[in-house]
């Protein structure tokens, strides 16, 4: 594998290459296994990236792209991994994000920390901020802001606050503070989750004059479309390994899908459940979910979905489609505006508050269990109870009785490891804080129930429970709807999946869709409004 | 020691629970500190400290605060703080003094009318926190400012009184010796079977659950246990009641609303979606939980108790004065956070910021049977609270580990 990733990188030197750089690779990192917990998230991962190279990175939720380029990055400091790492010919392994950036690797992440209250200026040397005697040197500022703010033309003063530049613009402004550092490698982790049509290509614009001026870019990107279009060469990961690597002419949509998701391109698993009555239990009709801060960007665009009593829809996508946003609009926290047309149990709902949605049957598992979920310091009882005290109380005093006994047959039920029920949630395994979780829903008795990424961070064993108590929840009549980016989750799980990618509904599966078509679908990039 | 907790670990879960809630860490440490106070402070004032005539005098000194403590502990549950409750009490005892002394209203209406006003006082700050979304910090800071000035705006920085010695009465009064007696008892009887039907609930809940019983041996003695906890303070009041003049009206106050209190933050739906939102906000909002409706009562509550305590700081004082109430908000919060309430909310109790009251009013008292300045005072109390902070920060999380 490793001889076969380097011969096919050398290959890779048509373009105009420095003379000093002919033969040393500016990056090449040999055999990197990193564990977490005793497991192996990278396992012997080999990489190289030489000058000018746009390398794309491909691969499933959880593949090891981000492991890896937090190595390269310095987040992951050296000692917690093994292999070799060489920039520039130099063994060189890093203690920290500092050392890093200072060697020229510089990684930005997905979600920018953008200070909107700071100047575009102070954003992009935060941390480096030229100073003359402890104070910052606001002329030297000024004129490093102007000349990389001109690189990337955007015709903005460098002391305008930091909220006038769009999505896009911050990723440049952040880009250009790591560049005007000398950045010799830039690490950029989905850089167009968040950008619209336009501003891509002109993102793509400007890492093409970039690898011109010999700056090598690892692209990481759930989206086939811009791999395509803007990178030398491909890697596929998949289960902390690096399973492909494809250089531009052998691009093949077909054969990097498989690989992501691995040879077996087996339909996909008739699930258990076919309790299918035909009565709808939700419906939702040309939702647009609208970006909280700019109202006129969209983060889900005419979605239409129904869910009918006793079954169990996915709804797949990969991380930024929408999916969340999709929820958290119909469970009323979403914090821009919302339209479209809402039915649940055959009437007209309108989201307003998770108290209404609760009201009318809706429960929502979230995927943040540590913000949005559990109640930190409290016991098992109060964690459950959250939801649906009333269900156990009288004239606003609660019942003790039914209340203990309720608590007591959900852990029994959902088999969750504990000594008891007093005690704090915080003791318990991520697998069993998930099981007291799903409770606290199945405690509601929903119509529907919508778990978002139910087993995230959840151990095997506790993940096949929980799909089981999921099935049998829906075959007591209530019907859910799992958002995940696991194939095997959904294939395991649901009677029928909606595919949804860049906030619109790319294809709607039955049981029997193949892993490939699916993930196709979630990979792919609505060029026309569907309608 | 390591016996001991091998002893313990063959108890039933539960008792083992409630045994070492009942004399946890907290409440052991309290006891502890109180008895080495009352030791330093009976023996270097001559035996003057442990007299029912002190005692019954430290009753009174420590009911107001008591009582505001219990209402900001509710309000830090919440995880929201009242800064403003000096002033807001000092602006109910103005009005408790004008309409008993000034207008000659009867005194029960007085009190009504003054906890109505209270509660008016907490319905501002509760629309500026809940409706407003003003962080709490900074909407009871201008409550702090805003309610002194009026207050002193209104009596042109003068006392107004004296107010009538049924109003007095309120707070200094006492009830009749035989009265207190038979109240103590039926606190007592009260008490038992209170315990007694918990435990019936309690195995009520494991039959249900077809969960083994407390074997009997354990259930006698958690029953015996929370007995010995309600007991012992009521001998104790019961003794300085008898050698004074039977038990104070100021206490009587206290008992009722902390009583009140206690009963909401543990058994209703209110107290407990309380401490749901104190511990974390997004989990509540995404439980569905009525976040605002929740605060907003916390404020209404809390300003009663301005009115509560108002009528109370006036009787004391006979009058109203300009300097009533100041800085009775730090004391009230050093009380809640000495008696375990986090600033960060969702831990705590109602009992504990009571106990917090009471220790800070031990130390006030015996310092000023020495003679300690009213300067040095201050500084003792600052060490007090730092040294409970760092306590909670290091031992107790540590311990919980």
């Amino acid at each position: 594998m490793n001889s076969k990733l380097e011969s096919e990188s050398l290959g890779m030197e048509p373009r105009s290459v420095p003379r000093e750089a002919v033969g040393v690779a500016l990056i090449e990192a040999t055999d990197i296994t990193k564990a977490f917990a005793g497991v192996n998230a990278l396992h012997s991962a080999s990489l190289k990236l030489s000058y000018g190279q746009i390398l794309g990175v491909v691969g499933e939720n959880g593949a090891g792209k981000s492991t890896l380029m937090k190595v390269l990055a310095g987040i992951h400091p050296r000692g917690t991994y093994t292999g070799s790492f060489n920039l520039e010919g130099q063994e060189c392994q890093f203690a920290s994000v500092k050392e890093a950036r200072n060697a020229g690797i510089v990684l930005i992440p997905q979600e920018l920390s953008i200070a909107p209250n700071l100047s575009i200026a102070e954003n992009m040397f935060a941390g480096d901020l030229p100073q003359t005697g402890g104070f910052v040197n606001e002329t030297e500022l000024a004129a490093r802001a102007a000349k990389w703010l001109e690189f990337f033309e955007i015709e903005v003063s460098g002391f305008e606050s930091a909220s006038v530049l769009s999505p896009s613009q911050q990723r440049l402004a952040m880009m250009a503070g790591a560049l005007s550092r000398n950045a010799k490698v830039l690490i950029l982790d989905e850089p167009t989750a968040s950008l619209s049509e336009g501003e891509t290509v002109i993102l793509f614009q400007h890492l093409r004059r970039l690898s011109k001026d010999k700056i090598g870019i690892v692209f990481i990107s759930h989206r086939l479309d811009d791999i395509e279009q803007v990178c030398d060469q491909v890697i596929i990961m998949r289960n902390g390994k690096i399973v492909k690597s494809l250089s531009r002419e052998d691009f093949n949509r077909e054969e990097i899908v498989s690989s992501m998701i691995g040879r077996s391109l087996t339909a996909i698993k008739r699930s258990s459940v076919t309790n299918k009555s035909s009565q709808e239990i939700f419906s939702a009709e040309s939702v647009m979910v609208h970006d909280p801060i700019d109202n006129a960007r969209y983060r889900v665009e005419n979605f239409s979905m129904t869910t009918k009593q006793g079954e169990i829809v996915g709804l797949f996508g990969l991380v930024g489609a929408g999916r969340t946003e999709f929820a958290r609009a119909v469970f009323g926290t979403w914090p821009g505006k919302v339209s479209g047309e809402f039915k649940v149990g055959g009437n007209k709902f309108v989201p307003s508050s998770p108290k209404h949605a609760v009201k009318n049957g809706i429960g929502f598992l979230t995927e943040d269990r540590k913000q949005t979920g559990i109640f930190t310091g409290l016991s098992l009882t109060w964690n459950v109870d959250s939801a649906s005290l009333k269900l156990v109380s009288k004239l606003g005093f609660i019942s003790q009785v039914p209340d203990k006994v309720r608590t007591r047959n959900l852990m029994e039920q959902l088999d969750v490891r504990a000594q008891s029920s007093d005690q704090n949630i915080e003791t318990l395994s991520g697998g069993n804080q998930q099981k007291i979780l799903l409770g606290r829903w199945l405690a509601t008795s929903p119509k529907l129930l919508i778990l978002d990424e139910p087993t995230a961070g959840v151990d095997v064993g506790a993940r096949e429970e929980i799909y089981q108590r999921v099935e049998a929840l829906a075959s007591s009549g209530c019907s859910i709807l799992v958002i995940s980016s696991d194939l095997d989750e959904i294939s395991r799980l649901c009677n029928r999946t909606y595919v949804i990618s860049g906030g619109r509904l790319t294809g709607e599966f039955e049981n029997n869709v193949s892993r490939r078509d699916l993930m196709a679908a979630a990979t792919k990039r609505l060029r026309v409004a569907t309608n | 020691m390591s016996k001991l907790s091998a002893g313990f670990a063959k108890f039933d879960d539960h008792v083992r629970r409630e045994l070492s809630t009942l004399f946890g860490r907290r409440a052991l440490i309290f006891v502890l500190v109180f008895l080495v106070l009352a030791t330093i402070f009976h023996i270097s004032s001559n035996g003057i400290f442990l007299t029912p005539r002190n005692l019954s005098l430290l009753l009174r000194q420590g009911a107001i605060l008591a009582i505001i403590a219990g209402g900001v502990a509710l309000l830090m549950i919440n995880s929201e703080i009242d800064l403003s409750i000096g002033s807001s009490v000092f602006l109910c005892g103005v009005l408790a003094a004008h309409l008993t002394a000034t207008w000659n209203v009867p005194v029960l209406l007085a009190i009504v009318a003054t906890i109505v006003f209270g509660m008016l006082l907490g319905l501002i700050q509760a629309v500026w926190v809940v409706v407003l979304g003003i962080p709490s910090f900074i909407a009871t800071l201008a409550g702090l400012l805003a309610f002194r000035g009026i207050g002193l705006s209104w009596t042109n920085a003068g006392t107004v009184g004296p107010v009538p010695p049924e109003f007095i009465a309120l707070s200094e009064g006492f009830i009749p010796l035989p009265i207190s007696y038979t109240l103590l008892v039926a606190v007592l009887v009260a008490g038992v079977i209170f315990v007694y039907l918990q435990q019936k609930s309690m195995r009520k809940s494991r039959a249900i659950s077809k969960q083994a019983q407390i074997p009997k041996n354990q259930a006698i003695l958690l029953f015996g246990a929370k007995i010995l906890v309600i007991a012992t303070p009521l001998i104790v009041l019961g003794w300085i009641v008898g050698g004074f003049q039977g038990i104070p009206m100021a206490i009587l106050w206290v008992v009722i609303v902390i009583t009140l209190l206690t009963i909401l933050m543990s058994k209703t739906t209110f107290g407990r979606n309380a401490y749901l939102v104190g511990a974390s906000r997004d989990a509540a909002q995404y439980s569905g939980i009525g976040i605002r409706k929740t605060v907003f009562s916390g404020f209404i509550i809390m300003g009663a108790l301005y009115g509560v305590a108002g009528v109370l700081l006036t009787a004391r004082l006979g009058s109203s004065t300009p300097g009533a109430g100041q800085f009775m908000e730090l004391d009230a919060i050093a009380a809640a956070v000495i008696g375990g309430v986090s600033l960060r909310g969702g831990t705590g109790s109602v009992v504990g910021a009571v106990m917090g009251a009471f220790l800070l009013t031990v130390i006030n008292n015996g310092m000023s049977i020495l003679n300690v300045s009213s300067f040095t005072q201050l500084i003792v109390k600052a060490v007090i609270l730092v040294i409970a902070l760092a306590f909670d920060a290091h031992i107790l999380r540590k311990a919980s580990r």
